[in-house]
């Protein structure tokens, strides 16, 4: 069985200079993730864990096709990501709420399951379904700005779950939400999980990590320090906690 | 998945932000279509009617004949490349345009 997600090689460097000499030789720019590799299997619910500006977002974005890539391969279940059939199994919620101003509940739904190929009726089916899950349906024709920061999380989490795919992709899905939304984001992130969906999340709050995720990755300056089972990597680093040894870990490098 | 239904199913995300984009011209159809229209008017007022009094005509082309189509296409033009740019604009700005990036259709 192929692997959800496989890397080999990524590397990003975002040409943020003009100097076209050190462009073309390859040193200028920021180098945000370097020879990177990385797999996660089928069905399994990963967890990737840095400092800010450590690569995370930067490889999400790879993987979704949503900047170039440097060098370095990226296959989703066997699947070159950039082809259709690849994208149609990624479900990306950001860790920014970029919902559509213009539309309704309903139509960031709808239009989403259009961008993706479904059929009208399947979508609106769909739709509903996922408007009943998050509880959404009281809102269905209120426009994502008018929606408070609850239910806009929840509308991020549905769109990324519309066209049903097999991998989603969670960029801190709980940054910036009270205690309560936060279990019931867990929740819903759970009950995905235990139908067999893969998830890759990524999270600042190390006890989301250490509650959720089967397997976890830590990376800092673009490149893969640890990676094992929260248990594993306390064991490893002699921490009692996952905080202790995510501290020890990035302080190793210091 | 044939060929045949991969064309189908790009066409449904054609189809799709067709659809997305006519539902915003029509919502913001104060900005997008009483604008230019009004616009529109007054340059015909201005420059058709007002000025048509003093210039008898264009290759023999009565004055207002040559000038308002003229207008009218301007402002056509000016509507639509407007609408498109800030729609695109804002899908940037607010990072929404993510949303189609990451889909199955083609960029071009």
């Amino acid at each position: 069985m192929s692997a959800a997600l496989q890397i080999r090689g990524l590397t990003k460097r975002y040409d943020d200079t003009h100097d076209r000499l050190r462009r073309s030789s390859g040193t200028g720019g920021f180098l945000a993730v370097q020879d990177f590799d990385l797999d996660i299997g089928d069905g399994s619910f990963f967890g990737l864990l840095g400092p800010n500006g450590a690569g995370k977002t930067t490889i999400i974005s790879a993987v979704c096709n949503l900047i170039r890539v440097s060098a370095g391969e990226i296959e989703i279940f066997g699947e070159p990501h950039d082809a259709p059939a690849a994208r149609r199994m990624v479900g990306l919620a950001e860790q920014d709420v970029n919902l559509d101003r213009f539309l309704d509940v309903e139509e960031t739904l709808l239009y989403h399951g259009g961008y993706f190929g479904m059929r009208r009726p399947e979508a609106r089916r769909r739709a509903a379904e996922m408007m009943d899950v998050f509880d959404l349906r009281a809102k269905a024709g209120v426009r994502a700005p008018k929606l408070s920061g609850g239910m806009r999380r929840r509308l991020l989490l549905a769109r990324a779950l519309m066209h049903e795919p097999r991998l989603v992709i969670l960029d801190e899905p709980t940054a910036g939400v009270d205690f309560e939304l936060r279990l019931e984001l867990w929740r819903y992130i759970r009950r995905l999980h235990d139908g067999g969906t893969s998830i890759l999340l990524t999270t600042h709050y190390l006890e989301e990590a250490d509650e959720l995720c089967e397997e976890i990755a830590l990376i800092r300056d673009g490149r893969l320090i640890a990676r094992d089972s929260a248990d594993g990597l306390r064991h490893a680093y002699g921490a009692d906690s996952l905080a202790d040894a995510y501290v020890r870990a990035m302080g190793s490098l210091t | 998945m044939t060929s045949l239904s991969a064309v189908t199913e790009r066409h449904r995300g054609l189809i799709a932000l067709s659809a997305r984009e006519t539902d915003r011209v029509l919502k913001l159809w104060s900005q997008t279509i009483v604008a230019p229209v009004l616009a529109s008017f007054l340059f015909i007022v201005v420059f058709g009617l007002s000025l048509g009094g003093r210039i008898s005509g264009i290759a023999g082309v009565e004055y207002e004949v040559f000038i308002v189509p003229g207008l009218i296409a301007m402002a056509m033009a000016q509507a639509a490349y407007g609408n498109n740019s800030s729609s695109v604009f804002q899908a940037r700005s607010d990072r929404y345009i993510n949303d189609v990036l990451s889909s199955p259709m083609r960029s071009w």
